[in-house]
């Protein structure tokens, strides 16, 4: 799995780094970050909620599985 | 067009009459909640829009707007005079602008509002709760938990981020107290009053920021603001006023209705005080969702057709975006209308979604979580004394005015 994130759709509201702060970290100007691109595990899950079903932005894409 | 649906087409007239699970109303939404067409008191069409999926999936669709536009779908019969100076203010305020300069006026204001600068300020709001409740505790049972602690909390936390400097406080918590307040406690003349108070304040402070910089929210934002044209001094001040209002009734109602929560179900109650750390963040969550309703819907408008589920939504209808009702959508949350500390809230929507999601969310988060675990932590024998109706209902907008605890 690869975790990848848009700057360009980012919004800032941090959701990514509330819910899965060992992948995504939030810039001191508000923007995402990601810490850790192929997490597995519980971190995986994570990512894969945050990018289905809470970034507002629709700014974090995963690929494969 | 069904019975539900005839019936539906004349709720959101009224001035408050939407559909909120505390009203009977609720019950007049087509089963299985399709999008519903009604008309707006303007004679405009709009759509109630009540799935937790539809949501999400048209507040994140950018072909919706929040500017002011002829078929705007506003919920009350407004006269033109008043439809003109929403227009005008509308150009000045986050809440409705639309990208690009939506973007460019949020980030201007991002950096004093990530987590890492809400979780600077958990000190401070500790000394501040703790002030509170030692005062609270000092004088005694049963107390106000709205008067003691959950409007002047949130008060002092959003001046001391803002930089309102001490002297002034009270100019903004007197004010804002009564902009938020019921329309028992306060006359429309006494709320235009405090707005028109208010707005003066703000002139001033915008002017005495500009030429004294400070290192705070307001400070910051004034001076990236500087650097561009996006304001004039009137745009600031109507900005900066925004900035501090936006979340202020929401968070206090939090605070007392996570309370209540929390007291009305003692097993949760005890499961939580076995676990603070672990389940605190599901609670903030679950309080989120559960009281999502209390708020006001949030209100688009097409740009174009926009096709979902089969049904097209024309360029100039309206959306009306029943949050609360998407935060107890039963194919989203298992038994939505019960309060349950233990299951996934995260992606409720009592924030908004969307471009617009909450700014504040992360101090509204943060000063949530701190109330709860000081209130669960301190007081054993934390319950409601009988009496008292927290919610009020008038016109259907229930803010919470009393909230009677004893310990
Ligand atoms: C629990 C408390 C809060 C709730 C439930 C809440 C809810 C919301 C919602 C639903 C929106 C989106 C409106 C829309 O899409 O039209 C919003 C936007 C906003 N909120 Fe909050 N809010 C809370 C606390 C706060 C606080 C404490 C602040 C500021 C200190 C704040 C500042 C803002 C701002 C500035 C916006 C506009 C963002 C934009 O348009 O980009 N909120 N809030
Ligand atoms: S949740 Fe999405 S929009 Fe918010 S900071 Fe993370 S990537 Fe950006």
């Amino acid at each position: 799995m690869k975790v990848h994130a848009e700057r360009d759709r980012c919004i800032g509201a941090g959701l990514c780094t509330l819910h899965a702060p060992s992948v995504f970290d939030q810039e001191d100007d508000g923007m995402v970050v990601v810490l850790n691109d192929s997490p597995t595990g519980a971190d995986a899950d994570d990512a894969r909620k945050v990018a289905e079903h809470l970034c507002p932005g629709k700014a974090v894409l995963i690929t494969g599985g | 067009m069904t019975d539900a649906e005839t019936k539906m087409a004349k709720c959101p007239v009224a001035p408050h009459g939407w559909p909120n699970p505390l009203l009977p109303e609720y019950d007049q939404l087509p089963e299985g909640r399709p999008l519903t067409q009604v008309t707006m008191p303007s004679g405009s069409k709009a759509w109630l829009v009540a799935q937790h999926d539809h949501i999400q999936r048209l507040l994140a669709d950018n072909r919706f707007s929040v500017e002011p536009h002829p078929t705007f779908p506003i919920r009350f019969p407004a006269p033109q005079e008043l439809l003109d100076m929403i227009a005008r203010d509308a150009k000045n305020l986050l809440v409705t602008m639309d990208p690009p300069r939506h973007t460019r006026v949020r980030q201007m204001a991002l950096p004093d509002f990530t987590i890492k600068a809400a979780e600077k300020l958990r000190p401070r709001m500790q000394d501040l709760i703790d002030y509170y409740l030692d005062k609270m505790e000092a004088e005694g049972a049963p107390a106000d938990l709205v008067q003691a602690l959950a409007l002047p909390f949130p008060a002092q936390v959003i001046c001391e981020l803002a930089g309102i400097p001490e002297n002034d406080r009270e100019i903004f918590t007197r004010n804002a107290a009564i902009m938020v307040g019921t329309r028992h406690s306060y006359t429309m003349e006494q709320k235009l009053a405090a707005n028109e108070e208010l707005m003066k304040y703000f002139a001033a402070l915008v002017t005495e920021k500009q030429s004294n910089p400070t290192d705070d929210m307001l400070g910051n934002f004034i001076a990236r603001a500087g650097k561009t044209d996006e304001f004039d001094h009137h745009g600031l001040t109507l900005m900066t006023k925004m900035l501090l209002l936006a979340g202020y009734e929401f968070i206090v109602n939090r605070i007392a209705l996570g309370i209540q929560a929390l007291v009305e179900n003692p097993e949760q109650l005890a499961a939580l005080r076995a676990d603070l750390p672990g389940l605190m963040p599901k609670t903030v969550d679950e309080v989120l969702r559960y009281y999502s309703l209390v708020d006001e819907i949030i209100a688009r408008v097409a740009l174009e057709d926009v096709e979902i589920d089969g049904v097209t939504i024309k360029a100039g209808e309206g959306i009306l975006v029943l949050k609360g009702l998407g935060d107890r959508d039963p194919s989203k949350y298992p038994n939505p209308d019960v309060f349950d500390i233990h299951r996934d809230s995260r992606d409720h929507l009592a924030f908004g979604y969307g471009v617009h999601q909450c700014l504040g969310q992360h101090v509204a988060r943060l000063m949530l979580e701190m109330c709860l675990t000081s209130l669960v932590e301190r007081f054993p024998g934390l319950h409601l004394v009988e009496g008292d109706e927290p919610i009020e209902l008038i016109d259907g907008l229930p803010p919470v005015h009393k909230l009677t605890i004893g310990w």
